[in-house]
Formats: C-alpha cells, structure tokens, sequence
C-alpha cells in the first residue's frame, strides 16, 4: 500500500506507544511506528497509568521514553533491518523542540520516516499543538527545516477544526497524516473523589472506533474536495478485519493497530487472515475513500 | 509463550476464593513461582465446547479487554493452577468456567522470587486474596503463613485446610494485625514474603527495614501488555520507575519508594 511517500508491504502499522523499544516485536506488518521520543528522556507519570472501562482502556503514561540521544545509541540499532518500515514518533513542548528531536535522528539509516505527535500541549498555555491550524503548521514547519524524511503528522482528535488543521499540516510540508491519537477522556475514583489520572488521561480501544472514523472521514472528504491527495493512516479501535476495511473505504490507505496488540499479541497475523476472507481477490488499493460521498 | 489451555477442574475455596487448574504443558514447565499468567476473560466463545452458547472467536471481547494477570499458584505436572478472589466481572466470568472450556492463556512472565540460595525460614504475609502467589513459598521446609483477612466470613477455609506450614490467621474485625505478628516474629535468618494492600505492604517494609530482615514483595498494579511496551505497569523506585511485568512482580521491599 502507499502511504505519500511510504512504500508498505500491507497496510497494518503497529501504532506509537505500545511495542517496547527494547525488545521489538516480529509482527507482519507494513509499518512500525515508536513510542514518542522526546529531546530529553522523560520517566512518565506515577502509577496509575491504566484503566479498563467498557470497551476501552484509558492510559496516562506520561510519553515516558529514553530521549532522543540515548534512542539513537541504545535503541535504533536494534532496531533497523526489520522487514516493517520503522517510523519514529517525534514529540516536543514546542517547534524548537520537536526540530532538536529530528535533527538528532538526522538521516540515520534504518528510519524510513518521522510521525509528528501533535497531541503534545505547549507549555505557556496547554494546547495541544494539533489544536488549531496555524500552530499545527509551525510545529510541522519546524520539522520540516531540518528534515527531508517521509513526514506524518498525527493529530489529536477533538481539534475544533480538524480538516483544516490536516489541510494546513500538509501545507506546512508533511506528506500526510495519522489520525487520530487516544480521545482525552475522564474517570473519578470513588474513594478518594479525585480523578483517577491526576495528569489527564486519554481513551483508546473499540469504544473509540466510531468516533476515529468519523475524523478519518471527515478529513479525507475534505481533502479530496481540495483536490489533494489522500496520505492517510488511520486508526482507533481497530480490532478485526472488517476494521481495517471500514477505514480503507473511509479513505485510510493504511491502518493502525494499538490497544489490540496489549491484548491480541497474534492481531496482525489475524486480522490479515480476515482481511483475505473479506477481500477475495479484490486489491485493497481500490477500495480506498470508497465511502467518500 | 501463548497456549490454549483446557480447564481440567475448578474448585471453591471457601468465601469468594475459586481455583482453577488449567492443562498447559508449555507455561507449566517454565512458571517459577511469583511469575504470572496473563489470561483473557470475557464474552466470548471457548474452544472445544460443543455447548457453548456464544460462537464467536476469542478475537471478540467485546468489554472486557485487558488480560487480567494471576501469579502461579501451584504447578501440578502439566498443569497449572491459579486461585483468585471475586472482586469483578473478569474474575466472575473465570469462576463461570467449566472443566472441557479452554482459556487463552500468555506466559510466564516477569521474574519470581529469588529463592537462591533458599531461605531458611520463609515467612509469608498474606492480606486477603494475596494468598494466591505466596502459596507455592508454603511447600518450602521452614515455611510460615501469617493471612489477615477482614472477618471469618471473607476466609478461605478450603484453602489453608491445604497447608502444611504452621499459619495464623489474623481477622481485622477482632483488632487483629498480621503485621503486629509480623513484627513478633521478625529475628536475623528470617526472610519475608508478602503480598496484599499497598497500606500493609508499607508497614510490612518498615518493619523488615527497623529489623533488618530482607523482605520481597509480590506487588499488583493494573498490567497492560505484560511484555514491557505500553509502560503502564510502571511503580516508583528509589531509581526511577520499573515495569512489574519485566523486573516485578516480585520487588525487594528496599527498592519501593512510597509517595
């Protein structure tokens, strides 16, 4: 499947932030993408850090990661020369940052493209810098400067104006999009009356299935009716086979697996098996943005 | 490793403690104890049951998402054994299953207890349901049971009926505190394990460090993946975080750094 620039040999991506760096998995898929690396190596928030809730699994892990330079010594090597795409996620309180973070992985063999994770909030006022159109564009710019790999730029969900802050990341210079990340989400603790995340928690899982598609849709409407393109991963909830479809036809050429993978460590063999019993001998490539009206 | 493991036979404990014993020749020969399981309940068919209900394949669970984890409880041949208490819907759909029903499971994962060289006299606390993972320490020469619990109604007769080692029971209803026995017993040679409520584990690690008796603690936070890639088992250490499912869930008490 093609994704801009990206070449996959399916269309699965294991999503950001749930395959340990470490011990990488051997998953049949197109592409993977790494748990958000920022500048400086951050430990994450205290415990809890999960919650189940029906259908869903909300998280508040706190971009916990080793930074950028001890990823680049310690992790990458071992991690290039799989048979999946590596993507690394590239996160930052601000452009100066997110540009440290992508200098630094520089050009290095082995990544075949950066996944900008704008759910990233800003320091001075605590939006999200995939929050509005002209934020979005300055973050991607700044990235853009210093890099020339493959670009996607991952959007959190509940933008007001999400279309136009895909459009505008595009413009700026990516070459497409991941939509969406976790739905920031609540759960209060009985006992002790206070949230159960004291530092915000995101949901993610088949509950948010619905919800991301809506997105994914909504943007690629959008963006064939400004006649661009369609470079879109997309994803949220996916579980089995006719998932991924409803994401295709939605105008996702390529699909993410997250919270399926904590549970279902065998998802993507599976869900390929079911992709085949859907698909017959239909190529996937001509289903996409099949459902755009 | 991932099997598909066939209930051989499930038993009630006494009070809301069940036991399951689940034929899994591959998970059976590697579990250490302190190790878990990583077992996925929820609404959805089970292998091999010309009965069942619901044909759904196990790719469906629908609410219930997360694999819940149990510490190996006993190893029998090719069988393991997991006990549990019923605090929620996944462990009530575990107590629904049958002898013939066949379970997803994942493992062993994480490190055990550190039993090299053996301690000489390993002295298990116990708080409520935390008897599941100290039970294979019981069978060690030299082995005590120390299991509070919060009234005579909420313990599992069945289950200390099954232990050779002295034990004492101390009932939170009486004013009694398996920690205050702790403390009575705590002397050089002495080595403790325990399992249960944050707050007891606390206390346990205090006392062990005023006695200067080492003390590993079989510690449960909410596990995601089990196999250290969504970070979300993290605890706080006196070194930064530490994943239960990759260095726990057995910690040395020394290590924890309470907030």
């Amino acid at each position: 499947m093609e994704l801009g620039p990206l070449r996959l040999r399916n269309p699965l991506v294991l999503a950001a932030g749930t395959w340990p760096l470490e011990n990488p998995p051997r998953a049949p898929v197109g592409a993977m993408i790494t748990k958000t690396i920022t500048a400086r190596p951050r430990e994450g928030n205290p415990p809890p850090r999960l919650l189940e809730t029906p259908a869903g699994l909300m998280n508040s892990i706190g971009l916990e990661n080793p930074g950028v330079d001890a990823f680049v010594e310690r992790y990458l090597p071992r991690l290039r020369g799989g048979e999946a795409l590596l993507l690394v996620s590239v996160g930052g309180e601000d452009p100066a940052e997110y540009a440290e973070v992508a200098r630094a992985l520089g050009d290095r063999p082995g990544i075949a493209g950066l996944e900008l994770n704008l759910s990233c909030p800003n320091v001075r006022d605590g939006a999200l810098w995939g929050s509005d159109p002209s934020r979005a564009a300055r973050a991607v710019r700044a990235v853009r400067a210093v890099s020339g790999l493959p670009l996607l730029a991952k959007l959190p969900p509940d933008a007001p104006a999400l279309p136009e802050v895909a459009e505008a990341c595009l413009e700026a210079g990516a070459d497409g999009l991941s939509l969406v990340n976790a739905f920031p989400a609540m759960a209060i603790c009985l006992e002790r009356r206070r949230p159960v995340f004291s530092r915000g928690g995101a949901l993610s899982g088949p509950a948010i299935r619905p919800l991301a598609l809506l997105r994914v849709w909504q943007v690629c409407r959008h963006l064939r009716r400004r006649g661009r393109p369609l470079a879109v991963l997309g994803g949220g909830g996916v579980a089995e086979g006719r998932d991924v479809l409803e994401f295709i036809l939605a105008g996702a050429s390529a699909v993410s697996l997250g919270t399926v993978t904590l549970y279902d460590p065998q998802a993507p063999q599976r869900i390929l098996g079911e992709l085949r019993e859907l698909l017959g001998e239909r190529p996937l490539r001509s289903l996409v943005g099949g459902a755009l009206t | 490793m991932q099997e598909l493991a066939l209930v051989e036979a499930r038993e009630h404990l006494g009070a809301n403690y069940w036991r399951l014993r689940l034929r899994a020749p591959g998970i059976a020969e590697r579990a250490r104890p302190g190790q878990f399981l990583h077992l996925r309940v929820g609404s959805w068919s089970l292998a091999g049951r010309p009965d069942a209900l619901c044909a759904e394949p196990p790719s469906r669970a629908r609410f219930l998402l997360l694999r819940r984890p149990f510490c190996l409880h006993r190893r029998r041949g090719e069988a393991i054994e997991v006990a549990f208490r019923v605090v929620g819907p996944g462990t009530r759909w575990l107590r629904d299953r049958r002898p013939g029903d066949a379970l997803d499971v994942m493992g062993p994962l994480g490190r055990g207890f550190r039993l090299e060289p053996p301690p000489p006299r390993p002295l298990a606390v116990a708080g409520g349901g935390g008897i599941a993972g100290l039970f294979p320490l019981l069978e060690l020469p030299g082995a005590e049971l120390l299991f509070g619990a919060n009234s005579l109604r909420e313990v599992p007769w069945r289950l200390l009926e099954e232990v050779r080692a002295p034990w004492r029971l101390a009932l939170w209803e009486r004013g009694e505190d398996p920690v205050r026995l702790l403390e009575e017993r705590l002397e050089p040679g002495v080595e403790v394990f325990a399992c249960g409520p944050p707050a007891m584990l606390r206390r346990v690690t205090e006392a062990c460090r005023r006695a200067g008796v080492r003390a590993q603690l079989l510690l449960e936070e909410m596990i995601g993946c089990g196999r250290g890639g969504c970070r979300g088992c993290a605890v706080r250490t006196r070194e930064g975080y530490v994943l239960l499912c990759q260095e726990g869930p057995v910690m040395e008490a020394e290590r924890l750094a309470w907030s």
